[in-house]
């Protein structure tokens, strides 16, 4: 059942108003419509008159909303610079995870594989119980990052009720980024220090490499989105069934 | 002569004055506010009740006021109070609009005010 501020919710945060900010404020006019409602009804009037006598007093979703939009300082980092949230930052994030996995597998090859001269491949000597459970962590960390990150984007975009030009931007470069990562580990010959890479966006030189990294962006990108899609369409079809709930 | 600064707005930092002059005497949660400044200008004021939390939340994350939850015969709300920058800010609005009211009230008998509008 829709609630008198459901309309005033999805546009204040179509606006770019933060959650947060949002939350709050409807919070604040719900106990204040509560109040009015309260006050007329000691006035003697009925409660369906109570009702819509309050919720004049309490001003229309017009003065509602503009006096909340027209405070920039209430607006989300999304509405204020979606290109640098739904770009720059899911790279980052995405990055400084990968470079996390890298350091944890530098710490693992260091402490568990100090002779081997990688830590990938087939060993000498099978890796068994701590050592095993360390770097299957490790593995698992590394390939749920993108799907995290993208997971991340979906809840920001569908919290802020976003366009969906830009979720899918941040989707298709984390599934990009994700889908053509690979880590290198090497040991020095000569000095024995231990090498790490990690090469992103560039496809590999083989067809069948291309095919692989192609089917990986296009998993990362399906899976990710799927939820945020699904999520779309139960919100335009409640919309439509629920109609404008507050004049 | 001196540079003045224009006022842009006439009705700029009035919600904001009458909220700090308020608060200045007790802290009080939104319906409250709204109530007393209804009674207080003898229903002269009267807009809709609603926007007045967009002002107070702008002064809070200015500093100007701080916030409370407080449970009240059962009912949890927030209320407001006001801050030492607050009490600055408000003296600061208090002098300017008292000078802007002197200068319309002498332009309206039609002399001349001590004071250009600031």
């Amino acid at each position: 059942m829709p609630t008198p501020f459901d309309e005033l919710r999805e546009r204040l945060l179509r606006a770019g108003v933060a959650p947060r900010h949002v939350r709050r404020y409807l919070a604040e006019l719900a106990d204040h419509l509560a109040d009015l409602t309260n006050e007329e009804l000691h006035a003697g009037r009925g409660r369906a008159d109570a009702d819509s006598a309050a919720l004049v007093r309490l001003g229309t979703m017009e003065e509602l909303a503009q006096a909340m939009i027209s405070r920039r300082d209430c607006q989300s980092w999304c509405a204020r610079a979606p290109w640098a949230m739904f770009s720059l930052a899911p790279l980052f994030s995405l990055a400084a995870a990968y470079f996390g996995a890298a350091f944890y597998l530098w710490c693992g090859w260091n402490l568990f594989l100090s002779e081997a001269d990688t830590p990938f491949g087939v060993h000498l000597q099978p890796i068994y119980g701590i050592a095993n459970l360390y770097f299957q962590a490790g593995k698992f960390f590394y390939i749920v990052a993108p799907f995290l990150a993208g997971w991340g984007i979906a809840i920001l975009a569908a919290r802020q009720r976003l366009k969906a030009i830009w979720p899918i931007t941040a989707m298709l470069l984390i599934a990009w980024m994700g889908g053509t990562a690979q880590i290198q580990a090497s040991r020095s010959g000569v000095s024995g220090l231990v090498h790490i890479r990690i090469h992103c966006f560039a496809f590999g030189a083989s067809g069948q490499a291309v095919f692989e990294s192609l089917g990986r962006i296009l998993a990362i990108f399906t899976i990710t989105a799927l939820p945020w899609v699904i999520w779309r369409i139960q919100m335009a079809r409640s919309s439509t069934t629920a109609g404008p709930s507050r004049a | 002569m001196a540079a003045r600064e224009a006022n842009p707005n006439f009705m700029n930092g009035v919600p904001e004055l009458l909220i700090l002059r308020l608060l200045q005497q007790r802290e009080m949660y939104g319906y409250e506010i709204v109530q007393a400044i209804r009674s207080r200008s003898g229903d002269v004021i009267v807009a809709g009740e609603g926007v007045v939390y967009p002002v107070l939340h702008a002064l809070e994350r200015a500093g100007a006021l701080k916030s409370r939850r407080k449970t009240v015969n059962g009912r949890s709300r927030i209320y407001y109070s006001v801050t030492a920058a607050g009490s600055r800010r408000l003296a600061g609005l208090a002098e300017t609009w008292t000078n802007l009211a002197a200068a319309i009230q002498t332009i309206l008998k039609g002399g001349r005010h001590a004071y250009a509008i600031r």
